[in-house]
């Protein structure tokens, strides 16, 4: 008996010794270093030519590879922003169950980015259903104050029919980013400007967003006599989230505004960043720019251009 | 993590209604022995804005609970229920999320030197610097494990113990997942020949893991973390010795700014006293021992470790209320002094009774760091809490401190003196002065340089007759900062063995505010009858803090009725 109570202690000592300490050297990792040359000028935003007559909708929506509802229901946004084009601005934020890897089920393509993730736990709970999604990021008191919309309570489609017909805005903004290849950078501007006096704090967010990736996606109305157990393997992904180019942590990106910026006045914002490694094609990506109002944490005006690629 | 599922309580309530019931039948469990106690602290709150008294929807608050525990022979199982409808003010609010459950339940067994315990238990390694769960109901903390553990003492003078376990948080469990063992050897017992030496040596040491995800966070955070401790006692004779040094691996947390600098503890006491005559001498330094299950944890939630007081406890209303210190566990470093020397009885100055005179000295100081992001430590903080990479300092450690090296910020300073002297059968009298320096800046985040209060009390007893007497107290605390000067007084008549009734009141005669110039009266009556106690009082109640052994809870004001029942079985 003694001897089996020593053992088992000697055995729950080594256990907690073995399992007892992480020791990390670097927690944060070391910023890139960016390889920047002082002769490449920035790409200039048409100032003309912005839209100063309304608010862009922008439609955060939270989806996954594994969650066999998802294509239906996108096939219903990406409709709306054909027909919305200029008025709406749409990224898909992978992240969550259904959105893992899993090899051997048949969903290889990791497209979870740290960002998204944050995103994801931001604005869902365990009990929301995927897909959802969040309409400029506010709470909308004609749909039951709901933010985040999906098939079991108000489906998306008419918030975002009713904030596409908003005929003002408080800014106006522009962006324009050229790919470096040769030095695998992003010459990003951002201009912006005020068209009523600006009082509260706001950020500016910067993401990458990679258009028409092919990999395999959980359909529920797939043909199975060709997609075995509804596994659409060339699949088409759209409008996917790859990336934050800002180098803050929060979700509403860098201060970009704050104090009083009376009506008229214009804001720049510059900024270099690496192409995010998971971009598979940079013919396809996108970058978009977003105004979250700090306090608030609404969007108040988004916009996104495609990248212009030097070689 | 939900705590007390339904079930389980009623499972376990129903497993001692068992027990109970089998009990007074006489059968299967004869001789098993049931006994506990219950406590009720009840509030009754009316409306008083001149002493900031918050407006109370429900107009009340209860905190209840009720021990059972039952013994027989080797075995002991307990539960513990809790009610709060709604929580008393000053305890925090998550408390009501159940108005009643069971958050403490527990069986256990012991035979031959090895106790296992499996459900709730409270633990204690050394002083606790590494290691203590405990319960302070006037604090409302309450850190127990839930989880197994096991004692055993394979020699004597050889104890050993291990435990895993979740700890409470409200009605729910932490995330985190703590194990820990510690070792002791006395080696008085141990060694036969040393068995009579005067000389007793202890020696022991610690190991404590806490495991929490790391979640998404932008920085690498260790899931694992590890922290260990060593300890020994010496006595010979009228002198005793103890020291203890802890330390603790990268500890990223919401309150050190997620730095990943080691933590390390230091705390030791040294003692003599003979007959009429102790001196004890205490020395404490700290620098971010905070070791906690969930990084996130605040206030006084699920602390793993707890960080011994250099401070006197005061039990004077003005001098324990109002500017009691708590202890920093991101760092301080400090010294206690304490010495009660008693004129003899017969003697001049003694009188026939003799006089003690007791001194107290406590001195708490910041460390000396040096902050790695900026010169300034408000900057540097910033930076950290803003996440940038700071290139001096890639492994993020902060900021450099040595245990030993003195800052130059006062925390506290607290001079004090007490004399006690009994005149005749009949009367006694006892005369305090503190002199007490606080960074409330620190302490209750209230924007002001330190505080500078001198306090005095006098309290009489006056034995009227042997069933008759009367206590009384009076105080006064004189500062020119914060609410300014305070009398208190207070009058206590006893009818023995059953009666007190107490009138006391408080006044902020000195507040710059002349508002604010408000009395606090409250009358009390208590009623004592072998082990229950019944005091049912009224008035107003002064907004202060309340700490045990360095730990505090803010006491918001109020107006309105307090009853307190507790009983013991």
């Amino acid at each position: 008996m003694r001897n089996t109570i020593i053992f088992g202690f000697s055995l729950l000592i080594t256990l907690t010794f073995t399992v007892g300490c992480d020791k990390v050297e670097t927690p944060l990792p070391e910023p890139a270093v960016l390889n920047l040359n002082d002769s490449i000028t920035f790409p200039t935003v048409d100032s003309v030519n912005l839209n100063r007559g309304f608010k862009k909708t922008y439609v955060e929506e939270f989806t996954g590879h594994k969650c066999t509802t998802c294509p239906a229901n996108t096939k219903l946004l990406l409709a709306q922003l054909a027909l919305n084009k200029d008025r709406m601005i749409v990224t898909s934020v992978h992240a969550g169950s259904f959105a893992q890897v899993d090899d051997f089920g048949g969903y290889p393509t990791d497209f979870n980015t740290p960002y998204g993730t944050l995103l994801f736990q931001n604005f869902t709970t365990a009990s929301t259903p995927i897909p959802s999604a969040i309409i400029n990021r506010r709470s909308f008191d004609n749909f039951n104050n709901l933010m985040i919309f999906n098939n079991a309570t108000t489906f998306w489609t008419d918030p975002i029919n009713f904030e596409n017909s908003n005929t003002s805005t408080d800014i106006a903004l522009g962006v324009e980013a050229d790919f470096i290849d040769s030095l695998n950078l992003f010459y990003i501007q951002v201009s912006a400007e005020a068209l009523t006096d600006l009082t509260s704090t706001y950020r500016l967010l910067v993401l990458c967003v990679e258009d028409s990736i092919v990999a395999p996606q959980l359909d529920s109305e797939a043909d199975e006599s060709i997609y075995p157990h509804k596994i659409v393997t060339d699949y088409i992904h759209s409008h996917v989230l790859r990336g934050k180019l800002n180098s803050d942590q929060s979700i509403a990106g860098d201060p970009f505004i704050s104090g009083t910026i009376p009506s008229g006045e214009w804001l720049d914002y510059k900024l270099n960043a690496e192409m995010p490694a998971n971009v598979l094609n940079k013919e396809n990506a996108t970058i978009v720019a977003v105004i979250v109002n700090e306090i608030t944490g609404e969007v108040i005006q988004s916009e996104e251009t495609h990248v212009h690629v030097v070689e | 993590m939900k705590l007390t599922n339904l079930n389980l309580g009623l499972i376990t309530l129903f497993s001692f209604a068992t027990i109970i019931v089998s009990a007074q039948d006489g059968n299967l469990l004869d001789g098993v022995q049931i006994h506990g106690n219950f406590d009720l602290y009840a509030q009754q709150y009316n409306k008083d804005s001149i002493i900031g008294a918050p407006i109370v929807p429900e107009k009340s608050g209860v905190n209840a609970f009720t021990n059972l525990i039952a013994t027989k022979g080797k075995f002991s199982a307990g539960v513990r229920l809790e009610s709060y409808i709604p929580p008393v003010q000053g305890f925090d609010p998550r408390f009501g999320d159940e108005t009643i459950g069971v958050p403490f339940r527990y069986a256990s067994f012991k035979q031959d030197g090895l106790e296992i315990t499996v459900g709730n238990f409270y633990e204690q390694f050394g002083n606790g610097m590494i290691l203590r769960s405990y319960e302070e109901r006037g604090l409302g903390l309450d850190n127990a494990f839930d989880g197994a553990r096991v004692r055993y003492s394979p020699v004597k003078g050889l104890y050993v113990k291990g435990l895993i376990g979740n700890q409470r948080f409200y009605w729910q469990k932490s995330d985190g997942i703590v194990r820990a063992f510690d070792g002791e050897v006395q080696f008085n017992e141990l060694i036969s020949k040393w068995n009579e030496s005067a000389l007793r040596v202890s020696i022991g040491g610690s190991f404590v893991s806490k495991f929490q995800s790391g979640g998404t966070s932008s920085l690498d955070l260790p899931e694992n973390v590890g922290g260990g401790a060593a300890r020994f006692q010496m006595n010979y004779k009228d002198f005793s010795l103890m020291g203890e040094y802890a330390y603790k691996e990268n500890d990223p947390t919401k309150s050190n700014h997620y730095i990943y600098k080691s933590g390390e503890g230091f705390f030791a006491s040294a003692t003599y006293s003979r007959r009429g005559f102790g001196i004890n001498i205490s020395a404490k330094s700290i620098d971010n021992m905070e070791f906690r299950s969930d990084r996130e944890a605040g206030f006084n939630d699920l602390f793993i470790n707890y960080l011994p007081a250099l401070s006197r406890q005061h039990t004077y209303s003005l001098a324990a209320t109002l500017y009691p210190y708590a202890t920093q566990p991101n760092g301080e470093i400090g010294l206690q002094g304490d010495l009660i020397y008693k004129i003899k009885k017969g003697s001049k100055i003694g009188g026939k009774y003799g006089t003690t005179i007791q001194l107290n000295v406590s001195m708490i100081n910041s460390h000396d760091r040096e902050y790695y992001a900026d010169q300034d430590p408000d900057a540097a903080v910033e930076l950290l809490d803003q996440q940038v990479y700071i290139t001096e300092d890639q492994s993020r450690k902060g900021y450099k401190a040595n245990l030993f090296n003195i800052g130059n910020e006062v925390y506290y300073r607290d001079y004090n003196i007490e004399i006690d002297r009994k005149f005749n059968k009949k009367f006694k009298l006892k005369g305090t002065f503190a002199f007490q320096e606080y960074n409330i800046e620190l302490i209750q985040n209230k924007a002001s340089t330190n505080v500078l209060a001198r306090i005095w009390v006098l309290e009489g007893l006056n034995k009227l007759s042997k069933k008759h007497s009367i206590r009384w107290e009076a105080q006064q605390l004189t500062t020119g900062q914060d609410q300014g000067d305070w009398v208190f007084g207070l009058i206590e008549y006893g009818y023995s063995p059953h009666w007190i009734v107490t009138v006391l009141n408080q006044y902020n005669y000195g507040n710059k505010n002349k508002d604010l110039r408000v009395n606090y009266p409250t009358a009390q009556v208590t009623y004592i009858h072998n082990a229950n106690r019944l005091s049912l009082s009224y008035g107003r109640q002064r907004a202060g803090i309340f700490c045990v052994g360095g730990v505090c809870r803010n006491v918001p004001a109020a107006n309105g009725i307090t009853l307190a029942i507790t009983s013991s079985f």
